[in-house]
């Protein structure tokens, strides 16, 4: 799968299960989180869904407020959460400022992860987990395979650039319950 | 030495680290936006540990959910155990996971992969 230009974020007959804009902030990680999965297991009766869904939410906001601070145009609005259902499926999408400069490195490595098979992307995971190394940020990159993979490539992203620093970044990821 | 005990929290393991018995028990969710304040004093504890180890030493794993850093600071942690094992000592991983819970055992499965010591996954 590759970039996919104006990233549409929902469907009409998607159900809002739970939202969240305002400013990136680590403690709001554990609201949304704590929030998430109580939602969840109110609509899923399948655990394991719910593991699931909530590995990756952890993955994805951990991802972000790592390596998403600092921002000159950071505003109140400038973290943006939805968690929908459609039909059987689950869907995360997040939006959140960049580097512009990051952008270009960032589209390399999500092409490259979404274009491998299954057994490769299992590879590549346990590579750069034994020889990745610990980054000051704590990750070491693993954090953006490990979605990759957990959602089995199910992941659309999209970027605009707000001005020459920094770039909107839209990610939406669908979690199959099948 | 003395036994390391960490008590569980929303986002860490509870932590027991029994140098007498030789049985390491890590259970709960491990998911610290900083897992270095979390896991260096128990890789501290490890260190002291394998300069005088039990004869056997088991290792139990038993989380809901974790974050890929706290993924690597048990891989970290496992590598010292290699160290020990490849010495003679007797060293296994048993690693639980729910039933249906495939991202628990798919992370097993990793560590099997990688690693040169006995790892058992364990339906519970």
């Amino acid at each position: 799968m590759s970039k996919v230009s104006g990233l549409k974020l929902a469907e009409s007959s998607d159900q809002m299960i739970f939202s969240y804009m305002g400013k990136p902030a680590h403690e709001m990680i554990d609201l949304i989180l704590e929030m998430s999965e109580l939602k969840l297991k109110d609509l899923e009766s399948r655990s394991s869904i719910v593991k699931r869904i909530v590995n990756i939410l952890i993955e994805i906001l951990q991802n972000i407020f790592n390596h998403g601070e600092d921002f000159s145009v950071v505003d109140h609005q400038s973290f943006k959460y939805f968690l929908f259902k459609r039909d059987e499926d689950y869907i995360v999408v997040t939006e959140n400022f960049i580097k512009t400069q990051d952008v270009e490195n960032l589209i390399k490595k999500l092409d490259a992860y979404l274009a491998m098979t299954e057994e490769d992307i299992t590879r590549v995971y346990r590579s750069t987990l034994v020889n990745g190394g610990f980054s000051h940020k704590g990750g070491a990159g693993l954090g953006l395979i490990n979605i990759i993979r957990k959602a089995n490539g199910n992941l659309k992203y999209d970027f605009e650039r707000v001005d020459q620093e920094n770039s909107l970044f839209r990610l939406s990821v669908q979690i199959k319950a099948d | 030495m003395e036994n390391f005990y960490l008590e569980g929290s929303d986002k860490t393991p509870a932590i027991t680290l029994n140098a007498e018995s030789g049985e390491m028990i890590f259970s709960g969710k491990s998911i610290p936006e900083n897992s270095a304040n979390l896991y260096e004093p128990v890789m501290e504890w490890i260190d002291g540990y394998i300069q005088t180890p039990a004869e056997n030493t088991t290792f139990v794993v038993k989380l809901e959910y974790f974050n890929t850093s706290s993924s690597k600071y048990l891989l970290e942690i496992f590598r010292r155990f290699e160290e020990l094992f490849k010495t003679g000592r007797k060293v296994a991983v048993q690693w639980y996971y729910e039933l249906e819970d495939e991202d628990m055992q798919e992370s097993g499965d990793d560590f099997r992969d990688i690693l040169r010591i006995p790892v058992e996954l364990i339906v519970y």
